[in-house]
């Protein structure tokens, strides 16, 4: 009991001492309403090759002398930000792939504003498509590889199923791409019954970061709102036990607006209607068809993922045309498939597998 | 007057169950989510009875043990097993119809609000966001459209390009 006292003592002042050595703060703003620590985060160096509307094109500088001759192109979520995939040197995917001689690129969606009354036609069909186009050019290839992670796969999907020449292997991580009831989580709290997306897009003209990032609190309320805190006392005496939580903090709370229109269509024609699977879904009239992804498509799953639960993206494995697919399933949730040090295991297996459908290395510039 | 009574408390009757009635307030839930739902709400709270009771067992003992690791570990795997039991209970349609009911309602006053602004302003001849949107929608349309004639330019380009070359 006394030791308890003792220990109670010490962890207090840990969390004590880390915001004496943490003080800067992000401060709140009308769409992220939080107070989060000025953590650092994404420290991988990269570099800005294109950009149209405040939508980047990110190259990541090569760790190795020469690179497989097939780039990869991450495709983040329309929500969040992407430096939950490089969150610290010793937990990044970005630099897993990079140290196993990829050329890895990265798309970041940007902050919508009022200004931007994007649907899904214009993120596949204008960005992804020039960006790709663009990608193309830069590397000097015909076919590049893709990795969609959350709401990204989503759109890699949908975009790979429209232009199936332009993509050698398709990665699609924690991604929301099959909706069935027997899902449940979001697909449960989206219910078309229930939940109007239109009526947040009518009030705000865009859907702002601190909705988002409530309504997947939402899902499991008692961790995110009371006991991960507790955790993080409880914790605090242990070794970067404080530094990860807060730059996951961090992750979580420092959101990106969504566009009104791309936000409304993917919740009434994906999660309302499995339009995707069901290839019901139209961008710019050309029906997407998935049965066109016949590339290598690799799925990868956390068995704890609420967000985007396995089902999610295995369930769209059964509509692809594809005959070459690979599943990765990892013991994390959601975010710990990035993060987690038993996902990182698991990353060495997706490097291999997709080192073997990527060409030989390369020099490159 | 006995009569007008039984009518009065008939009526009472009536209203207090539509009040107490859950599929007054959320709208389209069957029968069967709700039965669903209150079998898992019940136990969701047996199972944390349960939990509570093995949890003050096991610290108890690992307390007069004194290994500071083991009771960190039954602290943690305690916070696990209750947050199983809480989003196990949340994963319902009762659960989604509550949140968004909640979110309906505030959305609504927030719009309500908004259309008196926008009302106001308009009256005096200001733009309000509503202006702002339409010009937006009216940049994304043009954006596309430039995107297409550029693409159908560049494919002509190419075609001209490979006419050339060939001709050579």
């Amino acid at each position: 009991m006394i030791s308890e006292f003792f220990r109670n003592l010490r962890r207090s002042m840990a969390l004590a001492e880390w915001f004496l050595e943490n003080p800067d703060f992000l401060l709140p703003d009308e769409d992220r309403p939080y107070l989060i620590p000025d953590v650092e985060v994404g420290t991988t160096p990269k570099m800005e090759i294109f950009s149209d509307d405040g939508v980047k094109l990110y190259r990541y500088l090569a760790a190795t002398e020469k690179q497989y001759e097939t780039p990869l192109l991450i495709v983040y979520a329309l929500i969040n930000k992407p430096y939950i995939l490089d969150l610290y040197p010793e937990r990044s995917v970005v630099r897993k792939f990079l140290n196993a001689g990829f050329d890895v690129y990265l798309i970041k969606w940007g902050d919508a504003t009022v200004a931007d009354q994007f649907g899904l036609s214009e993120y596949i069909d204008i960005f992804l498509y020039d960006f790709v186009e663009y990608l193309k050019d830069y590397a000097g290839v015909d076919r590049i590889s893709i990795l969609g992670y959350c709401m990204g796969g989503g759109l890699s999907a949908i975009y790979t199923s429209l232009y199936p020449e332009n993509v050698r292997n398709l990665l699609l991580m924690a991604s929301t791409l099959y909706f069935d009831r027997e899902v449940g989580g979001l697909v449960t709290l989206s219910d078309k019954r229930f939940f109007d997306p239109e009526l947040i897009a009518k009030a705000y003209a865009y859907i702002p970061a601190w909705f988002l990032a409530e309504r997947f609190k939402m899902l499991r309320p008692l961790d995110n709102y009371f006991t991960k805190y507790v955790n993080l006392f409880l914790n605090a005496d242990k070794e970067g036990f404080i530094d990860l939580f807060f730059r996951m903090e961090r992750w979580i709370h420092d959101g990106v607006n969504v566009a009104p229109y791309a936000y409304v269509e993917y919740i009434e024609q994906l999660y309302q209607n499995n339009a995707l699977c069901e290839g019901k879904l139209f961008i710019n009239g050309k029906r997407v068809d998935p049965k066109r992804i016949t590339m290598p498509v690799a799925a990868i799953v956390g068995r704890r993922d609420h967000l985007a639960p396995p089902r999610n993206t295995l369930g769209f494995l059964d509509y692809v045309g594809s005959k070459d697919k690979a599943v990765f399933e990892a013991d994390a949730g959601h975010v710990g498939l990035v993060v987690s040090g038993k996902a990182m295991k698991m990353w060495d297996e997706v490097i291999g597998w997709l080192s073997k459908r990527s060409g030989k290395k390369v020099e490159r510039v | 007057m006995v009569n007008e009574f039984l009518e009065t408390y008939k009526r009472i009757l009536e209203f207090w169950i539509k009040l107490s009635n859950p599929r007054t307030y959320l709208q389209n839930i069957t029968h069967e989510e709700l039965l669903d739902f209150t079998f898992k709400l019940t136990s969701g709270v047996f199972k944390i009875w349960q939990i509570n009771a093995e949890y003050l067992a096991k610290i108890y003992q690992k307390m007069m043990e004194g290994d500071p690791e083991e009771i960190l570990k039954t602290q943690l795997d305690y916070i696990s097993k209750l947050e199983d039991v809480v989003a196990e209970t949340a994963d319902s349609p009762v659960y989604s119809a509550y949140v968004n009911a909640l979110n309906r309602a505030y959305i609504n006053q927030l719009l309500l609000l908004q259309e008196f602004s926008n009302a106001l302003f308009h009256s005096v001849g200001l733009p309000t966001r509503k202006d702002i949107v339409a010009l937006s929608e009216a940049y994304v349309d043009l954006k596309g459209d430039i995107k297409r004639e550029v693409r159908e330019i560049k494919k002509e380009l190419r075609e001209v390009k490979r006419v050339l070359e060939g001709g050579k």
